[in-house]
């Protein structure tokens, strides 16, 4: 049941991080119609203040409760890269270490007040696609 | 491998949706305290007309995936409240059409321009709700 616990869990904070990723990169663009570049950019500021509170922890419970179940299939006893299982989550955990890296980079060049990479301009997209295969890869392991 | 891809399509609508909606009741209302009621209105006017061209389409490829689920485990061969595994399933799809309803009856209102009744205010708090409970009924259940 423990299992089941940090899967609704991981499912869950997987739904609100990617859910609302999504919205930013497809959705809310829709607001440079009717806003102008300095309301925009001050409307960008509020949603991003607010999402900084709660994404990170939801990154990170995501982060717990994905090595809780991923201690299940690789571990000392199943070994490591025996069973195309293995190969797929392995691969789904450097990706979401990839997302976790690009965040934990946004927050720190936030703290010391210093511009991130332009390359960081893209990030969320980024995030978007590698979500989305991370999404497939943890059902596509089960079948394979 | 077409259940799996059935699924992968209803996990990541599922996920589209609900992310939207968690963003929508707990990141967007920060523009609200900060600029107001009328900005925070003006805003959300141009984010459901974009909306409102993308959830309807994700609500029917859920519905429509999850129908085709629903059959490998509730059919005439199988029985209907046999398991407890099916009476989650049948709680599970009472949920889901309470959402659609009020999805319906939202787009039937903003199509004829009608004022929704005041209950409808926090819809979209009711379908996070109903959403959280979905995703953990559809994980509860292959465990009962």
């Amino acid at each position: 049941m423990s299992y089941t616990l940090a899967l609704v869990i991981h499912l869950l904070c997987a739904i609100i991080f990617i859910g609302f990723v999504f919205a930013d990169v497809v959705v809310l663009p829709a607001m440079k119609k009717v806003l102008n570049d300095e309301e925009h950019q001050n409307v960008m500021n509020a949603i991003s203040n607010r999402a900084r509170k709660i994404f990170p922890i939801s990154v990170l419970i995501l982060i717990l409760s994905g090595g809780f179940m991923f201690s299940k299939y690789i571990n000392s006893d199943a070994g490591m890269f025996n069973t195309p299982l293995q190969i797929l989550l392995l691969i789904k955990f450097i990706l979401a270490m990839i997302i976790a890296s690009g965040i934990v980079y946004s927050l720190s060049r936030k703290l010391v007040k210093k511009p991130p990479h332009p390359i960081m301009k893209h990030f969320h997209k980024f995030v978007l696609v590698t979500g989305i295969c991370i999404v497939i890869l943890a059902k596509l392991m089960f079948v394979v | 491998m077409e259940y799996t891809l059935i699924l992968i399509i209803h996990l990541l609508s599922a996920i589209i949706f609900i992310g939207f909606i968690f963003a929508d009741v707990i990141v967007f209302p920060a523009v609200k305290n900060k600029f107001g009621q009328e900005f925070h209105d003006n805003m959300i006017e141009a984010i459901v007309g974009r909306g409102l061209k993308i959830y309807p389409p994700i609500v029917l490829l859920l519905m429509g995936t999850g129908g085709y689920m629903f059959t490998k485990y509730i059919n005439s061969t199988l029985g209907y409240f046999d398991t407890p595994m099916q009476v989650l399933l049948w709680i599970k799809v009472f949920f889901v059409l309470l959402i659609v309803l009020g999805v319906i009856y939202t787009m039937y209102c903003k199509l004829t321009k009608k004022e929704p009744v005041a209950f409808m205010n926090y819809f979209h708090t009711y379908a996070l709700v109903l959403g959280i409970a979905i995703v953990i009924l559809a994980k509860l259940m292959f465990v009962v």
